[in-house]
């Protein structure tokens, strides 16, 4: 988003912007492991780090905490959540709950030309799984297989459900790099051979236990 | 004195807004904000008796789930009527809702079968009331919805964990709105047969049918939802 869009906002459209700069800016940190899970977030030095306000900042924690990024105990502390085995695994079966919804609603309708390009984003995303798999996924790997494994849910009209799938994808995304998960060579092959085959059949079910067994399987390599 | 290493959970500390946000959430699903109407800061502050800053906080949550639409500067308004979106949240539930369908658990616990049952009956007595009555759609769509919700309470039953709880909660609060907006669009056969389907599983304690049941409601909830549509960027990360 440019600056230059900012000046053609009112007020409230300039303070709306800089709730999702500071969203992004805290989501990426959280991400990348600059802030650590366990660690405390301290207004006051949020708004000397990212030189904004308090509203923002707090607007930002919300809507973190409702992704479940962050915890609070109210007027005590905010802290990045260190997620455990079940957080992490609940966390991967919303996920696969709403790749299976997409895929209901979407897969039977499918023209060939779309479904083709699913199949050749599984392929794209081979050779970053490759190059990762020996160590904890790193951001661009998750967000690689999140492309890939998106492609069905992308050309699904559930612009409904886009609040509960970015909210369960950054979620697990958290919960994956937190505790270091992997993304198996081996792993992501046997997904690919059972996303292919239901794309060939256009069976969303079969597409939806595909991607829960794919999380499910990533999931349990967590520290 | 040793204190616990946890003591998060001894004495959970509300936040206004999440009172704010259980008050407002309650009101809107029950119909007494109707469709709609005008949120003003002002009316909610004397109404809910707190300050501005967690009925806004409140408000943006509403907004983030779909229950609240808010044009900036303009206004705010409890969300009006988009029939479109209802397929799709039918569709997303059943397949949150079969992950939770386990053997001996929910609706299939022993105890709970006949409350169950009962529900589900009072559900098939409340169809044939609204199938009967065209006079008075909006109240008699939403006593029906009111009733579907109760059976699906009982088949979530009380131990889903808490991630899985805030999904769910956004898309079912979000559905039983729009549901409830439905009048006489709402598609009564499609509710007739998943109810019965769900009432034999339960009967006869098969989790197995049970989940099939939610999946032929979502297969057949998705043949109405529009068609595909060209593919959007990605997920997370712009």
């Amino acid at each position: 988003m440019t600056r230059a869009v900012v000046g053609d906002r009112g007020h409230l459209g300039r303070r709306q912007l800089l709730s999702d700069d500071v969203f992004r800016a805290l989501r990426d940190a959280v991400l990348d492991g600059v802030l650590e899970p366990g660690e405390r977030l301290r207004d006051d030095e949020l708004v000397r780090w990212l030189g904004v306000s308090r509203t923002p900042i707090r607007n930002a924690l919300d809507r973190l905490r409702g992704a479940g990024l962050v915890e609070l105990a109210a007027n005590r502390w905010t802290r990045v959540r260190d997620p455990d085995d079940s957080v992490l695994g609940d966390s991967a079966a919303v996920v696969a709950a709403l790749h299976r919804a997409a895929a209901v609603i979407a897969l039977a309708r499918l023209d060939d030309r779309s479904v083709d390009e699913v199949s050749v984003g599984l392929g794209a995303a081979r050779p970053v799984v490759r190059r990762g798999a020996r160590a904890p996924a790193t951001v661009e790997v998750l967000r690689c297989v999140g492309v890939a494994v998106g492609g069905v849910a992308a050309r699904a009209p559930v612009e409904v459900l886009a609040t509960s799938f970015a909210e369960a994808e950054l979620r697990l995304a958290h919960g994956l790099r937190s505790r270091r998960c992997v993304v198996d060579l081996g792993v992501w092959d046997d997904f690919v051979a059972s996303a292919l085959e239901s794309l060939a059949a256009r069976d969303g079910g079969a597409w939806g236990d595909a991607v829960g067994q794919l999380l499910r399987r990533v999931a349990a390599t967590g520290r | 004195m040793p204190v616990p290493h946890d003591r998060q959970t001894v004495i959970e500390r509300r936040l206004h807004k999440d009172d704010v946000h259980e008050t407002l959430l309650a009101a809107i699903t029950a119909g007494a904000l109707p469709a709609g109407s005008r949120l003003r800061d002002a009316d909610l502050e004397s109404w809910l008796g707190v300050s501005r800053t967690p009925i806004r906080a409140a408000l943006v949550r509403l907004e983030h789930t779909g229950l609240v639409e808010t044009l900036p500067q303009r206004w705010t308004r409890v969300a009006v009527a988009r029939p479109a979106t209802v397929p799709a949240l039918v569709v997303a539930l059943c397949a949150l809702w079969r992950d939770l369908v386990t053997e001996g658990q929910g609706a299939l616990a022993p105890h709970a079968e006949h409350d169950a049952r009962r529900a589900f009956a009072r559900c098939a007595t409340t169809l044939d009331a609204y199938r009967a009555d065209v006079s008075h759609d909006a109240d008699r769509c939403r006593a029906l919805v009111d009733d579907v919700f109760a059976c699906v309470a009982l088949l979530r039953g009380g131990g889903v964990p808490e991630v899985v709880r805030g999904t769910l909660d956004d898309l079912e609060s979000r559905l039983r709105h729009q549901a409830a907006l439905l009048g006489r669009r709402l598609d009564a056969e499609l509710v007739r047969t998943a109810i019965g389907e769900a009432d034999v599983a339960v009967a006869t304690a098969d989790a197995g049918r049970l989940r099939g049941a939610l999946d032929e409601l979502a297969r057949r909830a998705a043949q109405s939802c529009p068609g595909p549509s060209p593919a959007r960027g990605p997920w997370w990360r712009p």
